[in-house]
């Protein structure tokens, strides 16, 4: 059961991280595509069919691919006026509770939908109509769905890493209160 | 499906906000759990999972919000690879004569990288590593060197490019280049008040900010040689980022692609640019815009589910029985901006109160570019001010131990800049045109 556990974990956290040492890359793609479009039009006079949603795509996968791994070291934004000043213990506790009270149910949802809205495009073969390019929708909304569900995987793992954090924490006090009994 | 008041469901939801977003867990969870729980108990779950999705979508393929990518990966690479390094040498020289001097500078170096830059933390840091120890060496007082660098620091948040302009922009259905022209002067009159506010204090008390040494100056030609290398550059970029918008070539998501470009072929040219930096310019632009965006996201969704359940009427019915007339609404806003901004981060407090107020301020007949902007000096305020102070957070954190700079002294130093935000708040209200006016002239806009 353990190994289970482990190499879970063990994946989800490479995942992730792989897919952040690609994802970075984007934003210099972004960068690029962006410069592009605007020299192509005002250097060139030739504006590109495809710049405009290449660099929205571009833009979106950058952002809902980075969600995963973000949380995997908590880089998510948060107020912390409170929770700076608990202690490990009930931090690890209030991760845990919300993790399973709201993060797990809110973003399995949203994998769900997005899974959903995914088999649909390619099913009808579903098309961006904002310019005259009509590029497929599917791919943009399979990236949306890894997103989602990426983001899912890491919470489940973080969940796990704090659940066991929090066990050896107990254990810690534990044994020095019984030291102290001695 | 269930008859609850308006009134009650959305109170319920906005306090449901604050109380989560205060257990400190990542606030797009919190936000958009509630979001969904309030959404699926009155509208059922379909169209609330309509509204998650096509909400999260919206913001992924906003083409203005894909300027916030660009101008981070633009400050990063101008903050890693040190290009701005050359700024504080050459002012110092030039103004170190005056008493007071250093910490002028700090504001300056602190607006000339607010109009480049844009991302927060990276002048605070800046300035405290190299300006604080100067400043402490020449004897300034601790409190006068660490409240003008948290202040001059702080300016990007206002000063264009500014990464919170980029964000109130859609949220508010605002031009993002209307915004940047609005928010120029009022940014600039911040940072030239607190000048003037720094010299007179130090002609009063001298010994507040002693002037620096005969030996230690530099004959004038010299320091206009070093000011030129140092300036130039930066303002290349800040001329062909802003200039492009201004003029109307280039809505800013472009003007940012080409700023970007701009600073990687100016990073190139100096021999700076390596793949280390690179690499951590990328990895902070992804970090920055995914947390972001991530917030961005979910309170848009959020906000969604409480319009449509009527809290949008709620909120206008009870901001227009406050008494006391349109001023006093204004006023108790930008108060509430206020004190949220104290205890949350800035990014949520833009994301739920700017769609939930905006429409009121209009129905009341102010213009909503000049609300937006006293909305965006309360919020600077509001960087300042502790508890959740991310300035007093960033100079904390890379002030040495052996400056001997207090937390104490950080926020008894930013007393009296507070006060000039306040003053500045003041001038906008009696005139307008403090605000309006650069925009009204703006081409193409």
């Amino acid at each position: 059961m353990n190994k289970i556990i482990d190499s879970f974990i063990w994946t989800v956290d490479s995942i992730n991280n792989w897919i952040s040492s690609l994802v970075k890359w984007l934003s210099l793609l972004l960068v690029g595509i962006g410069s592009y479009e605007v020299l192509a039009r005002f250097l060139f006079n030739r504006p590109t069919g495809w710049g405009y949603e290449m660099f929205l795509m571009t833009g979106a996968t950058l952002n809902i691919l980075s969600w995963g791994f973000l949380h995997k070291s908590y880089q998510h934004v948060k107020v912390d006026v409170i929770y700076s000043i608990l202690s490990e213990r009930s931090r690890k506790l209030i991760n845990i509770l919300c993790a399973v009270l709201m993060h797990i149910p809110f973003i399995g949802l949203l994998s769900y939908i997005s899974f959903q809205k995914m088999l649909r495009a390619w099913k009808i073969g579903e098309v961006s109509i904002e310019t005259n390019w009509y590029p497929p929708l599917g791919p943009l909304k399979t990236i949306i769905f890894i997103g989602a569900f990426m983001f899912l995987l890491q919470t489940i793992s973080n969940l796990i890493k704090d659940i066991i954090a929090l066990k050896d924490l107990l254990k810690q006090s534990q044994n020095s209160r019984g030291r102290k009994n001695d | 499906m269930i008859e609850i008041g308006e009134s009650v469901i959305a109170f319920l939801m906005l306090g449901g906000v604050i109380v989560g977003a205060l257990i400190g867990y990542p606030l797009g969870i919190i936000v958009g759990f509630i979001g969904v729980f309030s959404g699926i108990v009155m509208f059922g779950p379909i169209p609330t999972f309509e509204i998650l999705y096509s909400r999260v979508y919206e913001i992924l393929m906003n083409y203005s919000l894909l300027a916030l990518p660009l101008f981070i990966f633009m400050g990063s690479i101008l903050e890693v690879s040190g290009i701005a390094d050359g700024l504080y040498d050459a002012l110092y020289g030039a103004f170190g004569k005056l008493k007071g001097g250093l910490a002028i500078t700090s504001v300056i170096i602190g607006t000339i990288l607010a109009a480049a830059v844009g991302i927060l933390g990276a002048s605070v840091t800046m300035l405290t590593l190299v300006a604080l120890p100067s400043m402490l060496e020449r004897g300034y007082s601790k409190q006068l060197a660490s409240g003008s660098i948290m202040a001059g620091g702080t300016l990007g948040i206002l000063i264009p490019p500014s990464i919170m302009l980029v964000i109130y922009g859609p949220m508010a259905g605002l031009s993002v280049g209307k915004l940047f022209m609005a928010a120029f002067i009022p940014g600039f009159l911040l940072s030239a008040l607190y000048c003037v506010y720094i010299a007179i204090l130090c002609i009063f008390k001298p010994s507040l900010g002693p002037s620096i040494p005969e030996d230690k100056q530099l004959s004038p030609l010299e320091n206009l040689k070093k000011l030129f290398v140092a300036v130039f550059p930066l303002a290349i970029l800040i001329m062909s980022v802003l200039g492009t918008i201004f003029l109307g070539i280039a809505p800013p998501t472009q003007a940012a692609a080409i700023g970007a470009l701009v600073t990687v072929l100016m990073a190139i040219a100096y021999r700076k640019l390596t793949l280390d930096i690179l690499n951590k310019a990328m990895i902070q632009t992804v970090k920055i815009t995914g947390s972001v965006l991530f917030v961005a996201a979910m309170t848009f969704f959020f906000v969604g589910i409480f319009i449509r359940a009527g809290g949008g009427e709620v909120i206008t019915r009870l901001v227009l029985s406050i008494p006391g007339g349109r001023w006093a609404i204004l006023f108790t806003i930008l108060a509430i901006n206020f004190f949220l901004g104290m205890v949350m981060e800035w990014i949520g407090v833009v994301f739920i109160l700017v769609p939930i107020f905006t429409p009121v301020m209009i129905k009341l007949g102010f213009d909503p570019l000049w609300f937006a902007l006293m909305m965006c000096v309360a919020l600077q305020m509001s960087f300042l001010t502790p508890p959740v102070a991310p300035a007093i957070f960033y100079m904390r954190s890379a002030a040495k131990d052996e400056w001997g700079v207090s937390t104490l002294d950080m926020m008894k130093g930013i007393i009296p800049f507070v006060g000039i935000i306040i003053i500045v708040l003041i001038i906008c209200s009696i005139f307008p045109e403090v605000i309006l006016w650069l925009p009204s002239k703006m081409l193409g806009g």
